[in-house]
């Protein structure tokens, strides 16, 4: 793997501090990838991923009931333990219950009073972002439009600076080489024989989701010659994996399923994956084109409007789901749902019985509440599938 | 407390102070009795929510049911009507039917128990075997990004599993300082266009025209209704307190599901009336009211008797948050969606308004303790609970206790452990005196 | 007699199991106990095993080790998990069993089989103890009963108690108020074995409950769950012999497939 990535991978602190400084410009967190990191790059400004660690929560569970989501309530332990302290912003979007919340206790825990012109604060230092939960409909793109444009006005406010249509057109440049160039590592792992592990493809997303995209693009590109190339194989029984974030934990799972005797070929992680291949439109205004984009993810929380004749109910899960397995050969799937992650929770018997019933792929379930040992205990389940698929 | 004691609790029902809320019930017997005859003459059914602006049902002439409510009724039935103890409560039946199917056991007991509903009626082919007959099987299912993210999910879930029209209405999440602001245009924009679109589905589910006159009735009624609901919120802030939570749970049916109504009109008006005459004669819950309570979050169906267990120490519950509505701003008959878009937007959704909104009731009920309903299953319910526990206490001075358990499955609940957590509650606040 | 040699170790938190088999004959078998300060180790049981069949070490011409401790077997060429081991010691008594709960003191696991005996799906209780052999020993503890009388104290008992709770912690504190009103510790056990039935049930019927129905492990020989099970299932289920050793014995079985195409 790549140096560079592995870097980034080992201390995404440390190389987002390094990059403050040699740069002399400002980063910002954000949770969840409906957040427009485009806007933010368009202000030069580096977006970085808020991450948990599987390490026990320390500050944050005097705050939060234990009936929630430890993924989400890590992620605000570190910030409140000072990990995070080198951000200049962090930005938080209605992606779910909880982290829609995060806005209030990251306030509350991570106190820190933004920008102010004559004692009036600016821009807060934590922004929220009112994505809405319907992806289709009629005033939608409207609504969300507008949501933009406040939080462009509030950066431009914060930062001092106008973010231009040039601006704007430039980072969605960088971004749509990024989405190609992650699009045809997706197409990559099609292939069979497979000529890129899965936990190789984790090392890539994740370190995409922590460095500049200019240079992440500059490397991927290397790499994918080199992948394209087939001189590499990794074999395996082709896995598909449902999970909750691609972070640390779940490179562990990446790891479990290839010492069990499996390769993760594809997966519906965090649902930055279904940008890949699919570009922001360059023509017309480019505040618009960010928000149909962001739009277009198939995040298990949103939803559709249907029409009784023609759509009766939302079937984008599924239809993505299928497209995620079919083409990529899958022969099992496995989905690893955090406790208390209650929009994955409840779409699964509809997906599993989908997959079983049309693509007779057999699917294992496992619960989880995002540690390493939760993962130890599920090793054996995970042991006795693959072995079950490959024989 | 013997335990012979606690079991009886367990299963008791709650004692009622007014005359009203004994009507409740047969409220409901006639929803659902006029359901299922409304069904077999071929009357369009819609299962739908709370937070659902029920005036688009009554003037599209769609009889509206309720999955969450349904799950509070097989909360206190068992199946066939029997009393007898050792046949579990519908509810869980319901919920273990949910959880064969890899429904996780932390999911909200009003989906496991619904979707179990849907789950076990489509297997046997009988939609009846469940209380009160069960819902009528709808025509259309029609939920709200409002409150929280399972109904989204859940509601879309079982649109897939009976494979009817879905509907969604989008609520923008609004979170500001305070309690309640005028929304931005933008979100009145919005949410109109998604009533419109709402009613859009309802007319081509049902060829049903929307007609704005008829919604305008029906909004009249609505206000009128909620005009009084006011009345009745400022005569339960009297001391000693008239009516407590079990009451105000055990009577929010008609105006939570049937607004907009004339026989939901008269129901509050008939119980404003019975309160004021409490009021007036100084009647209160009990005879010497020694600490007032809030109840914060939703109640434990199955046990409603938990709102009499402070009696015994002088402790009465006065005020519960969450079904009580707002105060409208005035009604604009020419443009009764938008009227409604903007009433509905004007109470904040965020961590930090909700907090505010507990500390303002407690101090306008003049509350001396809270009981956090500290309902596992619900995310939007116990995640502000800490916080709420901690601003009472800083703010106020107020002491809180939590109370672990689920809405509607008593397989959560752990009597010993509540009611021994509740006795210390009441020697705590019986030794800080009455507040000031 | 001859035959390959194959061995089967399964190393639960519990105890050790050990199996060896002659030309798909079963040769001899033991079972060691985690407790027993004086217990062999995997190996020293193997070596004694070989010596009193009149073997040596080098004859054994593959190990496979399977259980939770499947990793600790420096000895064995291979691992299988114990859904493969349980199945396929379960379709060697049973060539008729399509559906096998196992009931072991970690979890408890049913496998849905093809004719063949293959293991085409399979599901594990949740990481909760209800329901698993570890329940029934704490509770063993609160009524003061051993493990291996309970399944029959509780075939004679009168009546039934309801105990409800689907977990642990709950679950105790529900049979230690039942025995506090003076409730038989008969119909209590009655109850508690009800409740550890319809856990497993659950697993049974998530996994389809095919005929024939095989249970394995060591609560398989509690006759008051197997009662339980049979009734709700409303058909008889088979036990094979000695159901403790199925995991060792079907991980032996395994060594004779892996030895051919390893």
């Amino acid at each position: 793997m790549i140096e560079e990535f592995e870097k980034t991978i080992q201390d995404r602190h440390q190389a987002a501090m390094q990059w403050k400084e040699a740069n002399q410009k400002k980063v910002f967190g954000y949770l969840c990838c409906l957040t427009p990191e485009t806007i933010l790059h368009a202000a030069d400004v580096l977006p970085v991923r808020i991450f948990g660690s599987p390490e026990k929560l320390q500050v944050a569970d005097e705050h939060l009931v234990p009936y929630g989501c430890r993924y989400a309530a890590s992620c605000l332990d570190l910030a409140a333990r000072g990990v995070y302290d080198y951000l200049d912003g962090v930005v938080i979007p209605n992606s779910c219950d909880l982290i829609s919340k995060l806005e209030y206790w990251w306030k509350e825990l991570v106190p820190r009073k933004g920008p102010t012109l004559a004692g009036v604060e600016l821009c807060p230092y934590v922004l929220y972002i009112a994505y809405p939960e319907k992806r289709t409909g009629r005033k939608v793109l409207d609504y969300y439009k507008h949501e933009l444009r406040e939080f462009k006005q509030a950066l431009e406010r914060g930062l001092r600076r106008e973010i231009t249509d040039e601006d704007l057109s430039r980072a969605i440049a960088v971004y749509n080489e990024h989405y190609q160039l992650m699009g045809q590592l997706k197409e990559l792992r099609k292939r069979s024989p497979l000529p890129i592990s899965g936990s190789e493809a984790w090392q890539i997303e994740y370190a995409s989701q922590l460095m500049p995209k200019e240079q992440h693009n500059r490397l991927l590109k290397g790499q994918l010659d080199q992948l394209s190339q087939g001189t590499k194989a990794a074999s395996g029984v082709r896995i598909f994996l449902s999970a909750s974030a691609t972070d640390v934990v779940n490179a562990r799972l990446y790891q479990i399923i290839e010492k069990a005797g499996g390769q993760v070929v594809s997966e519906d992680i965090s649902c930055h994956t279904s940008y890949y291949g699919n570009t922001i439109q360059t023509n017309g205004d480019p505040l618009t084109a960010i928000a149909q984009h962001s739009l277009e993810i198939d995040c298990p929380r949103s939803t559709e409007t249907c029409s009784p004749a023609t759509y009766p109910y939302p079937t984008s899960r599924w239809d993505r789901t299928r497209s995620r397995l079919e083409g990529y050969n899958a022969q099992g799937a496995i989905f690893y749902i955090i406790n208390y992650c209650e929009c994955r929770a409840i779409e699964y018997p509809y997906l599993r019985d989908k997959i079983r019933e049309e693509l007779d792929i057999p699917v294992l379930l496992l619960q989880g509440d995002y540690s390493l040992e939760g993962l130890e205990q599920v090793r054996g389940r995970i042991e006795a599938f693959v072995e079950m698929i490959g024989g | 407390m013997s335990i012979q004691q606690e079991q009886r609790i367990k299963t008791s029902k709650s004692k009622k102070s007014i005359q009203t809320a004994t009507e409740t019930w047969a409220f409901i017997k006639e929803d659902y009795a006029n359901g299922h005859k409304g069904k077999a003459e071929g009357r369009p059914i819609a299962w739908s929510c709370a937070a659902m602006d029920k005036e688009l049902y009554h003037c599209m002439g769609v009889l509206p049911f309720f999955p969450e409510q349904f799950a509070a009724l097989s909360a206190v039935q068992r199946r066939g009507g029997t009393r007898d103890e050792s046949v579990e409560k519908e509810a869980v039946r319901f919920a273990r039917a949910a959880e064969q199917e890899d429904y996780a056991s932390y999911l909200c007991g009003y989906q496991r128990v619904a979707t179990g509903f849907v789950i076990e009626s489509l297997r046997t082919g009988d939609w009846h075997d469940a209380p009160l007959g069960g819902m009528p099987k709808p025509d259309m299912i029609v939920t709200t990004s409002c409150v929280c993210d399972v109904r989204v999910k859940w509601f879309e879930d079982m649109a897939q599993r009976l494979n009817v029209p879905y509907f969604c209405m989008d609520r923008p999440e609004r979170i500001f300082k305070g309690i309640l602001s005028t929304p931005k245009e933008h979100e009145v924009d919005y949410y109109a266009s998604q009533i419109e679109d709402c009613l859009t589905f309802i007319e081509e589910v049902t060829g049903t025209r929307y007609d704005p006159a008829r919604l305008n009735e029906c909004l009249d009624w609505a206000y009128k209704t909620n005009n009084v609901r006011q009345e009745i919120l400022q005569l339960r802030k009297a001391v000693p307190s008239p009516m407590g939570c079990a009451d105000g749970f055990g009577t929010m049916y008609p105006g939570m599901y049937q607004s907009g109504t004339k026989r939901c009109y008269d129901f509050y008006a008939k119980m404003r009336d019975e309160l004021r005459e409490r009021v007036e004669k100084g009647i209160g819950q009990i005879e010497n009211e020694r600490f007032r309570l809030l109840w914060y979050g939703l109640p434990t169906w199955y046990n409603m008797g938990i709102f009499n267990y402070f009696e015994k120490f002088g402790g009465v519950f006065v005020y519960e948050p969450a079904y009580n509505p707002d105060p409208w701003p005035p009604r604009r008959p020419e443009e009764p969606i938008r009227e409604i878009a903007h009433r509905f937007l004007l109470r904040g959704t965020g961590m930090g308004n909700v907090v505010d909104s507990i500390l303002h009731d407690c101090q306008e009920y003049k509350i001396s303790g809270a009981v956090l309903s500290y309902l596992i299953t619900c995310r939007p319910i116990v995640f502000p609970a800490v916080e709420i526990s901690a601003a009472l206490e800083k703010e106020l001075g107020i002491p809180s206790v939590n109370l672990e358990g689920d809405l509607v499955d008593e397989r959560l609940f752990s009597e010993g452990q509540v009611y021994t957590r509740l006795d210390a509650f009441a020697e705590q606040l019986l030794q800080r005196g009455p507040r000031a | 007699m001859e035959g390959k040699i194959c061995v089967g170790v399964d190393v639960g938190t519990h105890s050790t199991k050990v199996a060896i088999l002659r030309g798909g004959e079963i040769l001899a078998t033991r079972v060691m106990r985690a407790q027993d300060p004086e217990a062999e180790t995997p190996e020293a049981a193997l070596r004694a095993m070989l010596a009193e069949a009149g073997l040596s070490w080098k004859e054994v011409s593959f190990t496979v080790a399977t259980g939770v401790g499947r990793d600790t077997i420096p000895f064995a060429q291979r691992t299988r998990s114990e859904q493969l081991c349980h199945a396929r010691g379960a379709y060697y008594h049973f060539p008729q069993a399509r559906t096998v709960l196992d009931i072991g003191s970690e979890g408890v696991r049913a496998m849905r089989l093809n004719e063949k005996g293959e293991v085409r799906d399979f599901v594990c209780n949740s990481k909760c103890a209800a329901g698993t052999g570890a329940f029934l020993e704490v509770i063993s503890e609160v009524l003061e009963v051993s493990i291996g009388e309970m399944g029959e104290l509780a075939l004679r008992a009168p009546g039934r108690e309801m105990v409800s709770s689907y977990c642990t912690v709950f679950a105790e504190s529900e049979v230690i108020s039942l025995i506090h009103r003076g409730r038989s510790k008969w119909s209590i056990l009655a109850g508690v074995i009800q409740a550890v039935a319809e856990r497993s049930f659950e697993l049974l019927k998530k996994i389809g409950l095919r005929p024939q129905v095989v249970l394995t492990g060591g609560g398989s020989q509690n006759p008051g769950l197997k009662k339980a099970l049979e009734e709700m299932a409303g058909e008889e289920m088979w036990v094979p012999p000695e159901p403790q050793i199925i995991g060792a014995l079907g991980a032996a079985l395994w060594g004779e497939v892996l030895t051919i195409s390893p």
